[in-house]
């Protein structure tokens, strides 16, 4: 009897050795790697217009930069829209972050009325592969000149948000520089 | 000798059940590591780069 036990636990040790490996993390059977997820984020277009039903706004997307003080810099036409290219696109985790003017030489500019926004307002974003991505207007936060929250507006995050920034308060004609910001926080829907 | 034709076939059948058993049969203990690796992957790529200051957004019209 002794016998058959030491040779059924080594016949166990055995097929122990011999049967495939199941792959047991949860998620092992779709689980992008690095290089699908490398190219999932090449794939996703860069955006090519800004929508925003509520204040009128129907934009050209431009791919802005950091300017010469190293500030998020500003699109070239005052009717244009300035994505942040050195973060997320949109669709991404991440602080995708527009900006625009509030007024120009003429008048008002593209994000003149965005202090209207209000919490739920939609946001779509079109992307030069045609993809929509709609933003739900969390809330608006003001801002001093030097005080702005740079991390928190242009910071990483897991969560995949929106950052709407244009200039408000008094214009100082010596610096040519608005006293604040808003900032529209708003989050991906879709 | 039924018996040790029983006691035979038990000794190369259920070490095999039982191998199978613990090869198959575990639970995973945690969803942390995959879904950690793909954010963390996911964020490699945005790679974001913060700017030192807000941008210049009015003209001064209004």
């Amino acid at each position: 009897m002794k016998k058959f036990l030491l040779l059924g636990a080594i016949l166990f040790l055995f097929y122990l050795t011999i049967l495939p490996k199941k792959d047991r993390r949860p998620g092992s059977q779709n689980p992008p790697s690095f290089t699908e997820s490398i190219s999932q984020a090449a794939t996703i277009g860069k955006p090519v217009r800004l929508i925003i039903n509520r204040i009128g706004v129907n934009a050209k997307i431009e791919h802005v930069g950091l300017d010469r003080e190293r500030n998020m810099d500003v699109p070239k036409s005052w009717d244009n829209a300035g994505w942040y290219s050195l973060g997320p696109k949109p669709g991404m985790p991440g602080n995708v972050v527009i900006d625009g003017h509030l007024d120009s030489p003429n008048g008002p500019a593209v994000f003149f009325r965005l202090s209207k926004l209000e919490k739920g307002d939609e946001i779509y974003i079109i992307s030069e592969d045609g993809k929509e991505y709609i933003y739900t207007v969390n809330n608006m936060e003001k801002y001093e000149f030097d005080k702005f929250p740079l991390k928190k507006v242009f910071g990483e995050t897991n969560s995949f948000n929106l950052n709407l920034i244009t200039c408000v308060g008094v214009f100082d004609r010596i610096a040519k520089n608005y006293s604040h910001r808003i900032v529209v926080y708003s989050s991906l829907l879709q | 000798m039924v018996n040790k034709i029983f006691i035979a076939m038990a000794t190369f059948i259920l070490p095999f059940v039982f191998a199978v058993a613990v090869v198959y049969g575990q639970t995973p203990t945690t969803d942390n590591t995959t879904s950690n690796t793909t954010n963390d992957t996911i964020n490699q790529t945005t790679n974001t780069t913060v700017p030192e200051g807000a941008p210049r957004t009015g003209y001064g019209y209004r």
